[in-house]
């Protein structure tokens, strides 16, 4: 019943259509992974995909992930991030994550990669129903980890819509969020994709995520579809998910019955765990009115 | 404020550790960092970046494995479905050097319904930045190493497309002309024509002296890879076509030195298309002093851009395949001489070091491209993946009886010889021409002739590419049962009278006359 409302909620809200996604979606889910930054789930992304939302002037985000990558003659090796976000001013957020293979002894490996990371918020009218939007961009080197040419990094700018809802309480509250997203090198530009979510808040305790990745309103196919849950206790907070959960429409007469009969296939998808540290020397901004 | 206190002596924490206490923390990561890399990717330039044109090569380098252990690598796209995969075994130093792992990067599958087959296609215009997303897995294929010790690893990877350069290189390729489209195409016949088309390119640069046209070369592929400057050898045509003839959507019609179709002379050869952008018979890679300012473009750098094959038999295709690896080109013939060898010396000395491919050093190289006969099995076409990645097995197995009846039997299993490492051999090979890389190194000599030490082993021998990866002999597996001379249509298998050596190739303690 919970994966019906959620897929429900999914559909609904993001207006999505027959969204679908081919392997050029799939690959930018992929991809996506690979250079976000480790997201201050359900706050200013959900997992993977970012949210309108930002820290806040004056407030700090420490975010550390990991996952198995295998092992080399018997040790085990973890592709790691570590992201550093800073709250520059209410509306404006600036990043920088450090991807970095280590072994299972704790030693490092000299495969690394760095991304940096701004995001600014545009529209925030209200805390809630009314939709906030920011803009944002991720930046990658392409040439041996060096930011030295504006030719050799990729930009990844994205436009970002959130809407938050209180249930009841602005204790609990539920969150969908909207994203267009392509890359961009010097002045060429990729394909548009999108990508949204959903998540749900309860008294800045436990939270839920459901999101998808890279869909095209013109073609029918799998989804990819990560969801977790976050644990917060103060400033430490603690999240597990699962990614690449292959995400198949049902049969249906329209989009909901669709979604609400869609398969999920486990068999690609694999877990991730964060966790992260707030540190709130600020207040996060009232809505402008 | 008070609520501040604690987070703001974190952060305070934490801004000391970054910023006054690098060398500490530097230290500290380079007396914790094991310094292997791991896993690189690089392009057919051997730069290592996430940068890369369609139809270039992607090659891997892996690090820290265990000396001279052997290992499967694939490409796998985000479904987990494997683009390309080869075999490889890592050198004293547990490194498998920079191989080619994926050809024709970028290029989709597609049916085309008038050819009654599958093509690769290029998915997206030209001008569009293009993003690939894939996973490089790395798994050891020792069975002496059990589990504890297995590896089995991957890593994400991307690449883009991009075009945005000063001038980017131009893409070439050599077809055939379906209808009013041009078709993708590395594999001929002989009375065929002969399409060229040329994508990425929007311009000629300078020349001198001015001109409004571009040279279009075809010549003898080279069997390896031209460097900045390097002057265009080995001609078998020249012609000038307009920047708009060359881009045009169907493409161009090579028509010159006699090839308004292609001759019966190409035949078994394979040739490599350069397009000469400012008309100095010389293959620029670059403007001189720039980065992104491309100049020539070629189909078949390190790989031939295309081959005319030999005659289509009924069932197997007999070819050469052992070589000795060392090239030369024949001024007397035109060609070049692919060093097809009956017998090898056990110390494998005499033969090319190979030093830049999965399977490097002295010893057996395959060499195949110039007899590749397209139409039978899957070729590669058949994989999961939307993506174009074609890879065969390749065997030496132990000679088969002479008199040639049920040699190759319809279906039977290809059984490895003993005397091999291995039980079988994954390459990646290009689109149709199956030796994408020219030559491989499928058997490592160790410079004794101590058996015992592993490398070469006294016997007689045939090559056998599996080209539908079935495990048995099939229709268009490719197999050299041939001595070195032969000649098309290469029917008689090699078979030296009173000296007991037959099979595509012996090892031998001393050469001897055949």
């Amino acid at each position: 019943m919970k994966k019906r409302l959620l897929l429900l909620a999914l559909a609904l809200l993001l207006c999505i259509g027959s969204a679908v996604a081919q392997t050029a979606e799939k690959e930018f889910a992929l991809f996506k992974r690979t250079i976000a930054p480790v997201m201050q789930w359900g706050e200013n992304g959900i997992m993977t995909v970012p949210k309108a939302t930002t820290l806040g002037k004056a407030n700090f985000f420490i975010g550390a992930m990991g996952q198995q990558a295998g092992k080399i003659e018997g040790l085990g090796l973890y592709l790691t991030s570590l992201t550093l976000m800073a709250g520059t001013s209410d509306d404006v957020e600036f990043g920088y994550t450090r991807r970095q293979l280590i072994w299972e002894d704790f030693y490092f490996s000299n495969l690394s990669m760095d991304t940096f990371h701004m995001k600014a918020r545009f529209l925030n009218i209200a805390d809630y129903f009314i939709p906030q939007a920011a803009i944002g961009v991720n930046a990658v080197s392409l040439v041996d980890n060096k930011f030295t040419s504006r030719n050799d990094i990729l930009f990844n700018p994205y436009l970002a819509v959130t809407s938050t809802i209180p249930i009841f309480t602005p204790k609990i509250l539920f969150s969908v969020t909207a994203v267009a997203e392509t890359i961009m090198n010097k002045d060429q530009l990729g394909k548009y994709q999108f990508s949204g979510g959903a998540d749900l808040n309860l008294f800045n305790f436990l939270y839920g995520f459901a999101e998808i990745q890279g869909f095209d309103p013109n073609s029918v196919k799998s989804e990819v579809l990560n969801v977790g849950v976050k644990l917060r206790l103060g400033f430490l907070s603690a999240g597990l998910g699962m990614f690449n959960i292959a995400l198949t429409p049902g049969a249906g007469g329209n989009i909901i019955d669709q979604y609400a009969s869609s398969l999920l296939d486990l068999a690609n998808a694999n877990y991730m765990a964060t966790v992260a540290i707030d540190i709130r020397l600020g207040k996060k901004a009232p809505a402008k009115k | 404020m008070k609520k501040h206190t604690i987070p703001a002596l974190v952060l305070v924490l934490f801004t000391i550790l970054a910023f006054t206490s690098c060398d500490m923390i530097n230290n500290f990561i380079a007396s914790r960092t094991r310094n292997i890399a791991v896993i690189q990717i690089y392009n057919s330039n051997k730069e290592r970046t996430n940068r890369l044109q369609p139809n270039d090569t992607l090659f891997v380098e892996v690090q820290g494995l265990a000396a001279n252990g052997f290992y499967k690598v694939e490409c796998l796209d985000p479904d987990n479905n494997p683009i390309t995969e080869m075999t490889a075994q890592a050198d004293e130093n547990g490194v498998i050097s920079p191989s080619p792992l994926w050809y024709d990067i970028g290029f989709k599958k597609e049916y085309n319904s008038t050819l009654g087959r599958t093509v690769p296609v290029l998915p997206a215009p030209d001008a569009q930045l293009g993003l690939r997303a894939f996973n490089i897995r790395v798994v050891s294929l020792d069975p002496s190493q059990g589990t504890a010790s297995m590896t089995d690893f991957k890593l994400p990877f991307f690449v883009v497309f991009s075009t945005n350069l000063e001038r980017p290189q131009p893409i070439v390729m050599a077809g055939k002309k379906v209808g009013d489209e041009f078709v993708l195409e590395n594999s001929f016949e002989p009375g065929q024509e002969l399409w060229v088309k040329v994508a990425n390119m929007t311009d000629l640069p300078p020349q001198v002296p001015e001109s409004t046209t571009a040279r279009v070369f075809v010549v003898a592929y080279k069997g390896d890879a031209y460097t900045e400057g390097e002057s265009i050898l080995g001609v078998a045509v020249q012609q000038d076509f307009t920047l708009s003839q060359l881009t045009a959507t169907g493409g161009v019609q090579i028509t010159a030195n006699g090839w308004s179709t292609i001759p019966p002379s190409a035949q078994g050869k394979p040739f490599s298309v350069i397009v000469d952008v400012n008309n100095n018979g010389a293959y620029d890679i670059k403007k001189e002093g720039t980065d992104s300012y491309y100049l020539d473009g070629i189909d078949g750098n390190m790989v031939p851009g295309f081959v005319v094959k030999g005659p289509q038999t009924v069932d197997y295709i007999p070819a050469n395949i052992a070589s000795g690896g060392i090239y030369h080109y024949s001024y007397s013939t035109w060609s070049y001489d692919y060093d097809y060898r009956n017998q090898f010396k056990i110390e494998g000395l005499d033969t090319r070091y190979a030093w830049d491919w999965q399977y490097g050093g002295y010893g057996v190289k395959a060499t195949w491209n110039p007899y590749i006969n397209w139409g039978y099995g899957s070729q590669g076409v058949n994989t999961a993946s939307l993506y174009y990645g074609s890879y065969v097995d390749v065997y030496i197995i132990d000679s088969q009886a002479r008199d040639g009846a049920g040699k190759y039997p319809e279906d039977g299993a290809i059984t490895a010889s003993s005397k091999w490492n291995w039980t079988k051999i994954t390459l990646p090979v290009q689109y149709s021409c199956y030796n994408g890389c020219g030559q491989q190194t499928i058997w490592r000599a160790d410079g004794d002739s101590n058996e015992a030490n592993g490398g070469l082993k006294l016997g007689n021998y045939d090559v056998v590419v599996d080209v539908d990866r079935s495990g048995t002999f099939t229709k268009g597996d490719i197999i050299d049962d041939q001595p070195q001379n032969a000649t098309s249509p290469y029917t008689t298998p090699r078979d030296v009278s009173g000296q007991d050596l037959y099979g595509g190739f012996s090892v031998v303690s001393n050469y001897t006359t055949e």
